[in-house]
């Protein structure tokens, strides 16, 4: 379990760079749409 | 319930039904826009020969496009993230219509690479088989992220306003009010979504900071990352953003300028605003010429072959002509302009901005072309030469005009100024949680 | 694993650019023609250049045969966003042609400017269309894509095959590039870098061994030997 060659594996092997792509994008947008309903939720009947 | 502003009126009166100057304007840009896509078609079938790219000027006009596009959409961010987490009140007119540059040159930013790819069909292989040692995936995550990011801000700055128009413009079509109706995710306006919303705001606005400096560094490192002579430097990626962030603002100057004539929001948009930007106009054109001292001070002195060719390429071989202009478009003139004629004149800040607009583009040019017409090989290989094509202009004139399409068709249809943002104070929102722990302290 | 590499003795190169037509006919590079050659379009996978030094009468000239310089430390694999280009195991840097996309980031990240794009679909004057060389993994490249000098790869696949088929070890002599078996001067050497006592070892480490942009560490494995 060598670091640098774990390393080496995630920067140059074809495909990670788009499971990571896919992953932030994911991501984020879950993010928002969770931020999104949060602020809209906002002062109704006591919920939080 | 929608906070009072005085100005309401004023702002809402340019979403009106589409006037025949309206159709005439979307007309000609939608005929430009067209053309354009239809010189890409041709050249898709074609191949990317119909341009003037070749070897060794690899990357011309089309990643011109790309980074000046991207280096636009800076303004939205600049205005309404990094002004906001300084706490800059007199940004709140402002910051839809820099939004919207930044919401509407990001696409055409994407386009420029999309047209620049020998197999755009195979553009999801970067999916496929990306791999983040290459500058172009961490390119595309930036740009991407940015993008998302920024059509998420917008419209959560929108929000209220939306549900204004819902609530507000009765007049206008069915089919209109079903699209505020819908857009508006039953905004109500309660002061705890009001408080939400701006928290939020305030998160985003410093995430969005942060992707700023990020995207237009990465862009930068598409050149800096090889061993071209000219472009790999360190001094690159501050360079490219701090140019970002000219261009971009002196957009925003232009947008604005023309949106107060046009839709007549003088009382808005008072002059106490531009002459604010003006500030800042000068601090980043004394900037942008800081960095092109020291880079081209760096350069000469260290007097390395390779480099050299380069740089005398630009001061007074092939490139010279543009090299200048760009220099006097960038800063010459319009610092000149800024300082002594701009104060409250809007039309002299305008001049500066346009000039300081194309310069950009030029400025654009001007790193990424001299580079390549001068490799490493040159004396077995000669020097290179690029004369860009109808194809590349005319696809160029088509983001142009896209963009300018995108924007006017937004504000007939919402309001440029944020009306909520501008409005004469938002409803007090205190957590209960607060009020008793207050009584606490006090003894009640 | 062999580490192949090529030596070119610039003092039995006399330019006469046969290398450059035997790489054509071996790999069916399309013909630009002469308009899109003034343009910058044309292909060479394999290109003898002239570095002049000095003015007449004090004229010093070289002529380089210049193909990729398959460096162990390429520039050009690390840009690649899709790993279209890369080294494999044996030194040879290779583009898949299925998979690149055109960016052409490759192509700016050569220092050498070896690489080439195919700006149009493939042409060939009537003549030269008849004597393709009908081997599939040199089968034309379509518009879009970039490619290069392979060492001529196909090559060595056919040689291990053919001594496979003999029942024979693969040895490193069976395998030699287009333009190597052409070079009228015998100018050209190749082999095994890593093999102490192939010709192209010994070569690579005479005094009169150079390489170009040997500054930028890329480490190409095109050793020239000096004139003189």
């Amino acid at each position: 379990m060598d670091i640098s060659s774990l390393a080496y594996a995630f920067f140059n092997t074809p495909g990670v760079g788009g499971a990571v792509i896919l992953t932030i994008f994911t991501g984020a947008c879950l993010i928002y749409v969770y931020l999104t309903r949060w602020i809209l939720r906002g002062g109704r009947k006591g919920q939080k | 319930m929608h906070p009072e502003n005085k100005n309401e009126a004023i702002i809402l009166k340019p979403i009106h039904r589409p006037t025949t100057g309206d159709r005439l304007l979307w007309f000609a840009l939608g005929g430009i826009l067209l053309l354009g896509l239809s010189a890409w078609v041709r050249q898709y079938v074609l191949g990317l020969g119909v341009t003037g790219l070749n070897r060794p000027v690899y990357w011309g006009v089309y990643i011109t496009n790309f980074v000046f596009f991207i280096g636009l959409a800076h303004s939205g961010t600049f205005i309404s993230a990094i002004l906001r987490i300084a706490g800059q009140g007199w940004r709140k007119p402002l910051t839809r219509a820099a939004e919207a540059i930044t919401l509407f040159s990001l696409p055409f930013g994407v386009a420029s690479i999309l047209a620049d790819m020998g197999r755009p069909e195979r553009v999801f292989n970067i999916i496929f088989f990306g791999r983040y040692q290459s500058p172009i995936l961490w390119d595309f995550t930036a740009v991407g992220l940015y993008f998302l990011s920024s059509i998420v801000f917008f419209y959560l700055s929108l929000l209220p306003d939306i549900a204004l128009c819902r609530d507000r413009l009765t007049n206008v079509p069915r089919w209109q009010r079903r699209m505020y109706e819908i857009l508006a995710l039953g905004w109500q306006g309660h002061p705890e979504q009001f408080h939400r919303l701006e928290k939020v705001l305030d998160g985003m606005a410093i995430f969005m900071t942060m992707l700023v400096v990020t995207v237009h560094t990465v862009v930068s490192w598409m050149f800096g990352m090889t061993l071209q002579p000219g472009w790999h430097t360190a001094l690159i990626g501050p360079f490219f953003l701090l140019g970002a962030i000219l261009s971009g603002t002196a957009a925003v100057v232009i947008a604005l300028a023309i949106l107060r004539k046009v839709y007549k929001l003088e009382q808005v948009l008072h002059i106490g605003l531009f002459n604010s930007i003006r500030k800042l106009l000068i601090t980043f054109t004394l900037g942008w010429i800081y960095m092109m001292i020291a880079e081209h001070l760096t350069i000469g002195y260290g007097n390395m072959k390779e480099e050299m060719v380069v740089l005398q390429d630009k001061f007074s071989g092939t490139y010279a002509a543009i090299f200048w202009s760009m220099a006097l478009l960038v800063f010459g003139v319009p610092v000149l302009i800024l300082i002594f004629k701009a104060k409250n004149n809007i039309a002299w800040m305008v001049t500066a901005s346009i000039l300081i607009n194309v310069g950009m583009w030029l400025e654009r040019y001007i790193v990424i072309i001299p580079s390549e017409v001068s490799p490493r090989l040159l004396p077995v290989m000669g020097q290179g030469i690029y004369l860009p094509t109808a194809t590349e202009w005319l696809i160029t004139a088509a983001w142009f005009s896209g963009l300018f399409l995108l924007y006017m068709t937004f504000t007939r249809f919402f309001p440029i100024i944020p009306v909520w943002e501008t409005a004469e104070h938002l409803p007090e929102f205190e957590p209960e949680g607060l009020r008793e722990a207050q009584a606490v302290q006090t003894g009640d | 694993m062999p580490r192949w590499g090529m030596v070119i003795d610039l003092d039995k190169c006399f330019a006469c650019q046969s290398c450059t037509a035997a790489c054509r006919m071996e790999n069916n590079t399309p013909v630009a023609g002469p308009d899109q050659t003034v343009l910058g379009r044309a292909i060479l996978w394999n290109e003898v250049l002239p570095f002049i030094e000095g003015e007449y009468p004090l004229v010093h000239a070289t002529m380089i045969p210049r193909p990729c310089m398959h460096c162990d430390n390429p520039p050009c694999t690390a840009v690649c966003p899709v790993r279209a280009t890369y080294k494999n195991e044996e030194g040879i840097v290779v583009v898949d042609y299925q998979r690149c996309i055109g960016c052409r980031m490759c192509t700016v990240a050569c220092p050498y400017a070896i690489r080439y794009f195919n700006w149009f679909p493939p042409e060939w004057p009537q003549s030269l269309n008849q004597h393709l060389n009908p081997d599939p993994e040199v089968a034309p490249r379509p518009k879009g894509v970039v490619e290069k000098c392979t060492f001529c790869i196909q090559r060595l696949h056919k040689a291990r095959e053919k001594a496979a088929a003999e029942g024979r070890t693969f040895q490193a002599t069976d395998y030699t590039p287009a333009c190597v078996q052409t070079c009228t001067g015998h100018a050209r050497y190749f082999g095994d870098l890593d093999d102490p006592n192939s010709l192209v070892s010994k070569l690579a480490h005479s005094p009169r061994a150079f390489r170009l942009l040997e500054e930028l560490g890329t480490e190409p494995k095109v050793y020239y030997l000096k004139q003189g």
